[in-house]
């Protein structure tokens, strides 16, 4: 630690007057600095609210859970168009019947199933912990051959697989344009799988692909039913059917829950990373676009700053030297834009949690792993114009000087 | 031809010297030689195209020559390495040129801190102050560039150049883009023995100028030939 300690502080003596320069050099153009940043700042805002959304959603749904007794139910709806009256009035019975208390948590998809759509079976990708204790039932099985590796592979419910007439002679079926090869069938209530599940980690849980008929037959007591729905008019029935839950739990309104905006097919690991994988996809898309700005506006300065180059050159500067300069603009350009752009991220999450719906948690291990990146991010940019100042010849600079 | 008023080591010491660039038969200083006394100031003069720039750019130790042989302040230059060379020129040499080329978004303290900054050897932060003192700037040290004269701009530039106390200060046309009564100030700044002591080499093509030097040599057929010695010279080297 002392090392390093004195390792810095040795190089900022040398690096001192570099920065200092950058420092000038950025301070007194602030349109161009505004410009060049804008981008990086951005990228870091969008970064640290995904950060944010991701733990505070976790966070609260880990809450809600933690206070679930025994006999209570999630329910989860895998259906996007609204539910007919009776669905409720039938989910209000069964949760009396059976003492369950009723919590529900929504998600927002934007491509959700429609009830009685094969497409259905495309939830059923699911943890090894999930299919152990529900032990889904398969009707048969069939070893995919390696020309159909690309094929997406999926189970149905064994109604389903009847109406289609599957069988293993014919395993595939076609939703809209693409194919998929059914590996097995399932029953009645047995497991499927599907990204909240595995984001909560849920191993007790069922997807109810005919809702209320399967509820009402199923043998097996439920802990968890969990509602997922793409419908906002869903909600309004929700919050209609249950006023006595709403009451008990002291919320004027059921939470909309847009943690996953997702293509459903497009999701094939844990919630969790592919939340983490789109935010960051995202956030890297945008920070390599805004380096890639910043990376060509240097390559422009290094032309446009030849007379600059040059003077320093006659005043006995090296290459290294300029390019010493460039790489401390750089590095000064990105890290006060991200750490701007960090600044932003946390006020607007705070705010957002603060004054909105939106579940936010801004945790320093997020911002480290933010500033990480974005130190990286800033060395690798800096780079790039140094290496272009020392390919300069001083002798051209001087050139222009005369 | 070689040439010196001075029995002290030579600051720089050519003989020799050849240099043409490639692909051209024609060598632009071919067989150059000089001799110069450490605070000797020496004015070329010469058509353009004659090489004056590739000469200046050598004496700068920023390009290299063919042959011959180069020795600045007892170093022989082809035995120095780019890093080297960096060192020297950046400690030893002062550059001017007809442009001020100030860097614009600096003040002009700044401009002038900034050949500190660069120094490797250690000059105080308050001969910038006197400096800009000297070339009677003092009440605009916190001016920008475009805020100056071109005058004002040039007497930056010098003060600039001066700065890290040089042994040798190569100027390039450094009146040229003045009136003659400003170009004369700036000048009589260059040539003030009170202000700078090193020694000067200027590149010009103005007679009048040139005749302030008691050291003057045309540069022609890739060598130095001296000319007469100036009766309405003020200066004395």
């Amino acid at each position: 630690m002392k090392r390093a300690g004195g390792a810095f502080a040795g190089f900022w003596r040398t690096r001192r007057g570099h920065f200092l320069h950058a420092r000038r050099y950025l301070a007194r153009h602030p349109a161009q600095t505004i410009l060049s940043g804008i981008g990086v700042c951005f990228s870091l805002v969008l970064l640290t609210l995904t950060h944010a959304s991701r733990r505070g959603t976790h966070e609260a749904m880990m809450a809600e859970f933690a206070g679930l007794g025994s006999n209570s139910a999630l329910v989860y709806v895998h259906e996007s168009r609204p539910l007919p009256r009776r669905f409720y009035d039938g989910l209000e019975d069964l949760c009396r019947a059976r003492e369950w208390a009723f919590v529900p948590v929504f998600e927002e998809t934007l491509f959700a199933n429609v009830s009685g759509n094969p497409q259905h079976t495309r939830a059923l990708y699911t943890t090894a912990a999930f299919l152990e204790h529900f032990r889904p039932v398969r009707a048969w099985g069939h070893a995919l051959r390696s020309e159909d590796a690309r094929l997406a592979r999926t189970m149905v419910g064994d109604d389903l697989a009847r109406r289609l007439q599957i069988s293993p002679e014919n395993p595939y079926i076609k939703l809209d344009e693409e194919w998929f090869q059914v590996t097995g069938t399932v029953t009645g209530l047995s497991a499927g799988g599907s990204q909240i599940h595995q984001f909560l980690d849920i191993t007790l849980a069922t997807i109810v692909t005919r809702p209320l008929d399967h509820l009402i037959q199923a043998e097996r007591p439920l802990k968890f039913i969990l509602i997922r729905t793409a419908d906002r008019g869903q909600i309004r029935d929700l919050q209609r059917a249950f006023p006595a839950f709403l009451e008990a739990q002291q919320l004027s309104a059921l939470r909309l829950d847009l943690r996953l905006p997702l293509r459903q097919g497009a999701l094939r690991a844990r919630s969790e990373q592919l939340l983490l994988a789109h935010g960051g996809l995202v956030t890297a898309v945008c920070l390599a676009l805004s380096c890639l700005g910043i990376l060509i506006s240097y390559q422009l300065q290094v032309s446009y700053r030849h007379e600059e180059f040059g003077t320093l050159v006659a005043l006995g500067a090296s290459r290294g030297h300029i390019g010493w300069n460039l790489f401390c603009e750089v590095l000064l350009l990105t890290i006060t834009s991200g750490g701007s752009g960090l600044l932003i991220g946390i006020t607007l999450g705070l705010g957002w949690s603060w004054w909105g719906s939106a579940a936010m948690s801004i945790h320093p291990l997020d911002l480290a792993q933010s500033l990480a990146v974005l130190t990286s991010v800033a060395l690798a940019t800096g780079l790039v114009p140094a290496l272009l100042a020392l390919r300069l010849n001083p002798i051209d600079l001087l050139r222009l000087n005369r | 031809m070689t040439v010196s008023c001075s029995t002290e080591p030579p600051l720089i010491r050519i003989e020799n010297l050849c240099f043409g660039y490639p692909g051209h038969t024609e060598k632009v200083l071919d067989g150059l030689d000089l001799l110069m006394a450490p605070g000797e100031r020496i004015a070329i003069m010469g058509r353009s195209g004659v090489g004056k720039s590739t000469l200046l750019n050598i004496l700068a130790l920023l390009q290299d020559f063919e042959t011959g042989d180069f020795t600045f302040n007892r170093r022989k230059v082809k035995r120095q390495g780019r890093r080297q060379k960096e060192q020297m020129r950046s400690a030893w040499i002062g550059m001017v040129f007809q442009a001020h080329y100030l860097i614009p978004y600096l003040t002009v303290r700044e401009n002038v801190d900034l050949a500190l900054e660069l120094a490797p050897r250690r000059v105080s932060f308050g001969r910038a102050e006197a400096l800009i003192d000297a070339v009677g700037l003092s009440h605009r040290a916190h001016f920008r560039p475009n805020q100056l004269s071109g005058g004002e701009q040039q007497r930056v530039g010098l003060a600039r150049a001066l700065a890290k106390e040089p042994l040798l200060l190569l100027a390039d046309e450094p009146t040229g883009n003045l009136d003659e009564e400003t170009g004369l100030r700036i000048l009589d700044l260059l040539l003030d023995r009170d202000m700078y002591r090193g020694a000067v080499i200027t590149v010009t093509h103005q007679k009048q100028v040139a005749s302030l030097f008691t050291r003057r040599y045309r540069l022609a057929k890739g060598r130095l030939h001296p000319l007469a010695a100036s009766k309405s010279s003020g200066v004395t080297p």
